[in-house]
Order: structure tokens, then sequence, then C-alpha cells
């Protein structure tokens, strides 16, 4: 499915809609307006991050803008946006498939690698992606075990999903080539920041970056849209 | 609080069609079963009492929103994992309800997704004919909100514990009015049915500035750059404590009430701000004024707010 959005030229927006599979269209009736700027909650807490020009770069064909900014990846997916929009463009969902582009082009691994380990430790173990283990001791301390809590309302100890199904969701996985994909960021090999120059240092995300995530090659992000200032102070 | 009968966006036309029926399948949530109990178990007995028999099956499976958009399955992928479940429900001939926005969004969204596009649906049911299903198209997916709304009569004729002198701040959370703001029965950006609701079980509304904002979790943003989700979980929770200082907030996502709740403690404990907050969900809200015993509301897990949680029950008469 991604293998065609290896083309960068800036007839993009248009090969690439179809890959999509229907989910996004309509970029190109974008007003330039500005209201899913303004209503933006990531926009509020990280100043460069702009739906707005990110609409703009993916009409006009600057997609390898968009692919390689951080921005892209600081989305809440609150849908905010396509609420106010005057014409109806789903940008939540234009997000979510550049964000899947721009990992076809070895961009933004690192943070999917993150959140594997839900689909693979709890939702394809469980069926449930939200585990009832608490990681924070406050919490445990505090409140105690959630099964006494569900035991004590009357329900049995723990929410339970049948083998059949669970088999069932594997399966799925299995044909669609989810397992694969997760089998691929399977190991996390950290980028070595001592080796980093200053002028990297400068745009890179604050966190450790890993350069090879399980066998792909991930390559730095950039702010493309802007300096990264901000935060609780602007909300 | 505004006059609600002028601002009122609510769709009576969405709502007309909702039916009342005598049995329906209930979505079970990731977050509802294994972080806030009370919302199962009040969503269970609120139905019940409510003369709506909920269905519960033990082969659904999360919803698959997460990991969706987690970025780690395709589409392609969650697709067949939403007709699965969707197709549960059509086995029993029964209409889906769902307790979170997500759950909500994601059914909805790719359900409509794959009843518009045949070839989708086509290669979607090859993969279920494997393990002897089918989808179909035929289960409509309605929001447990929307359900209470539609049985607001009821409720009133079965009020056993008016909510009086008890203040009611609300969170509509982003993915059911903005996600799916033609499915949804109110206005995105002037919603008002929770209100009416609280007013039916005598509570009464206050109103804050960030009202209408995003709770913070920002889906995976608590985990991939959790400082930015906090900043903007504290200048909402901040907006709640100084303007409306209700003894309630009322949220219609699981997933919503996790954030607010449990970031209370983690504002506390990393930047040193107090708040004493207790977030609830409508299931529990409803629960609440039906009488149902504290047991079955469940409120021990809520982490953030029980000082004020202690002092609000006991002025309604729960031993809490």
């Amino acid at each position: 499915m991604l293998e065609k959005a290896n083309d960068w030229s800036d007839t993009f927006y248009d090969k690439w809609k179809p890959i999509a599979m229907g989910f996004v269209n309509g970029a190109e009736k974008c007003l330039q307006c500005g209201k899913c700027t303004g209503q933006c909650p990531a926009a509020a807490v990280n100043p460069s991050y702009n739906p707005r020009k990110i609409i703009y770069d993916l009409v006009n064909g600057n997609i390898k803008r968009v692919l390689s900014s951080v921005e892209l990846w600081q989305c809440f997916f609150c849908s905010g946006c396509f609420a106010t929009c005057p014409v109806d463009i789903n940008f939540p969902f234009f997000v979510f498939m550049l964000r899947l582009g721009a990992m076809s082009q070895g961009f933004g691994w690192e943070d999917v690698k993150q959140l594997e380990k839900y689909a693979e430790k709890d939702y394809l173990q469980d069926g449930i992606t939200v585990s009832p283990e608490e990681r924070n001791p406050y919490v445990i301390e505090e409140r105690g075990d959630i099964a006494d809590i569900r035991q004590k309302a009357g329900m049995p100890r723990q929410r339970e999903v049948s083998d059949e199904a669970i088999a069932e969701i594997n399966m799925i996985s299995d044909l669609s080539g989810m397992t694969n994909f997760m089998k691929k960021i399977g190991g996390v090999e950290l980028y070595d920041c001592s080796k980093c120059t200053p002028k990297i240092e400068e745009k890179c995300k604050s966190k450790e970056l890993p350069k090879k995530v399980g066998n792909v090659k991930t390559h730095y992000r950039f702010y493309n849209y802007g300096v990264p200032i901000g935060g609780a102070d602007n909300a | 609080m505004h006059k609600l009968d002028k601002l009122s966006g609510i769709r009576e036309e969405i709502v007309a069609d909702i039916p009342i029926p005598e049995e329906i399948f209930y979505f079970q949530s990731c977050v509802a079963s294994n972080k806030y109990p009370g919302i199962e178990s009040c969503t269970l007995d609120v139905l019940n009492k409510l003369g709506v028999k909920p269905f519960v099956s033990e082969d659904q499976t999360c919803c698959g929103g997460f990991v969706t958009f987690a970025n780690v399955a395709a589409p392609t992928a969650s697709m067949p994992a939403v007709a699965r479940n969707i197709s549960l429900a059509e086995e029993e001939g029964l209409d889906i309800c769902a307790v979170c926005n997500g759950c909500w969004t994601f059914l909805n969204e790719f359900g409509h997704f794959m009843n518009g596009n045949d070839e989708v649906k086509e290669s979607v049911n090859m993969m279920l004919n494997m393990m002897g299903r089918e989808y179909k198209g035929e289960s409509n997916i309605f929001h447990i909100g929307a359900m209470l709304y539609k049985l607001k009569d009821r409720i009133a004729e079965n009020v056993e514990r008016p909510l009086e002198g008890l203040k009611f701040a609300t969170h509509y959370g982003c993915h059911y009015l903005g996600g799916g703001k033609y499915g949804a029965i109110d206005d995105a950006q002037h919603p008002s049915f929770i209100q009416e609701l609280v007013e039916i079980m005598g509570g009464e509304n206050v109103d804050y500035t960030a009202s209408g904002e995003c709770c913070g979790t920002g889906f995976t943003q608590v985990i991939n750059d959790k400082e930015k989700s906090l900043d903007h979980s504290q200048m909402k929770l901040e907006s709640v404590r100084d303007e409306a200082d209700p003894d309630f907030v009322i949220v219609l996502c699981p997933y919503c009430l996790s954030q607010l709740d449990r970031m209370q403690q983690q504002l506390d404990y990393r930047r040193d701000v107090k708040l004493d907050i207790p977030i609830i969900h409508i299931t529990q809200l409803a629960g609440l004024a039906l009488g149902l015993p504290k047991e079955r509301l469940a409120f021990d897990a809520h982490i953030g707010g029980q000082d004020r949680f202690k002092k609000a029950l006991n002025k309604i008469g729960i031993d809490y």
C-alpha cells in the first residue's frame, strides 16, 4: 500500500489519494482560513505545529517538508480541526496517512516503536489494549489492586476475553501483515548521542534518537515549521 | 450558566432515530474494564434499571483504535478487526452501545467506510469467512451518552437519589462530538445534552472557559511527549479548579477520565500543582442518581479528588 509513496514529486497528493483508501480527500478544497490552527490544542503547546501549513505543503507538492518534520508527529488526534473546518477536511486522517508515508521514507519509527509494545504485549495477547497492570507506585499504594475493586463491585476479578477471540485477532494480524510489521521494528539500537554534531543537536528532538529500529533505519526529523518554543505559558 | 434552551444545538432528528431496544450489545472498553471498573458496573446496572438489557460477549476484543492511530496497525489490519467485533452484535441481531468516544468513532467511521465501499467489504469478508464470521453492516453503533439522553424520561421517573446541592462541570471529549460531527446528537462547539441530564437529576451546572478543550492525552502524545501533554492537562484542570470549582466533572470517555484523573497526581508530583477534582463518567453520574450502592459506583479506583469525593457523596447521603 505504501510502495507508491516513494514518489516525492509535486503530483504526490493526486497519486497518493487512492492509496489512502479513500479516507482522505478534499485537501485541495482548503481555504487556508486557519480555523484548524486557531483551535488546535497541539498548536497551543507546540507553537511551530501548524495544520494549515501542512495542508498547504501537501497540496502544493512540498511533501518532503511535511514527511521529514517533527511537527507531523505532534498532532493530538482530537478532531477539533475537522469539527471546525468549513469545508469538512478530515485533517486527523491526513496526519494518520501522512505518518504512514513518513514511515515509508524512514522517519518517525522511534515514536512508533514506543507504542508497538501495547499492540504486541496487550492487544494481541489479551485482546485488551490497556492492561490492568499499574506502573505508578503511588497509585498501587493508594488505591490497591484493581482486581479487588472489581471483586467488591461484584464483578469477576479480571475481564476475560475468550481464547477463540484472541486467536482470531492474531489470525487477522498475521494475514494483514501487522505481525510482520511488528517483527520489523522488533529491536531498538539507541543512537549514540556523543557522535552528534552541534548543528544536528540544535534541531534534534530533546530525547535520545534511536538510529536503528529493528530492521529499519530511522532518519533525523526536523522542526520544519519554525522554532519550537513555548509550552505551558502559551497554552 | 447559559440559558440552555437558547443555546441548545441538540439534533432532534438524530435523537428521534435512536431506537429504544429491549436488548443492546454492550461494547466493553479497555480503560473501563481495567482501570475504572465502576464505568462497567454502572453501565450494566443503569441500562438494566432503564429497561434495556445489556448483552455482554467474551468474544469481543478491543476496538483496535489505539494500535491503529499509533500507526502499528495499518487500516488494512484494523478494518477486519472492527468488522469482526461488529459481526458479533449482528449475529445476535443487536445494535451496539459504546461507552468510550474512541470505540464509538472508530467502529462508526470504519463501519461506515466499509458499508460505502464494496471492494473493501468483500476483502474484509474474505478474511472473516476463514474464521466463520461475516460482516453485513446491519448494526448501528450508539454512544451511551446518546442512549441516556434518549432515555431521559425513564431516568426522570427513576431518580432515587436527587443530586441536590451538587455542582457539575462537563467535559465532552473530542471524538464523539468532533470526530463524529454528523453522527453525534449534539453540536460540536456548544454541546448541552449532559447539562440537560444533570438538570433532570437535580444537580446544578457550572461552566468554565476551557470546557471545550481536549483533555490533553493527545492519543499517543501522553506516551511520546509527556511534558506537552501535561501542559495541556494542567491548563484545563486549573481552569476547572479556579473558575468552576465543581463537585464532579462529568466526562463521556474513559480515556479522558483516565487522563484528567491520573494527571492530577502527576501534576502534584512533578510541578507541585494542587488539584482536588473528582472526575466521573456519565454512567457513574446516572448510577449516582438512580441510587446504585457505592460498591457498584466504585469510586475507589479514582485517584484524584478523593477528599472532595468524600464531601460530595456525604452531602447526598452516601457514607463514603
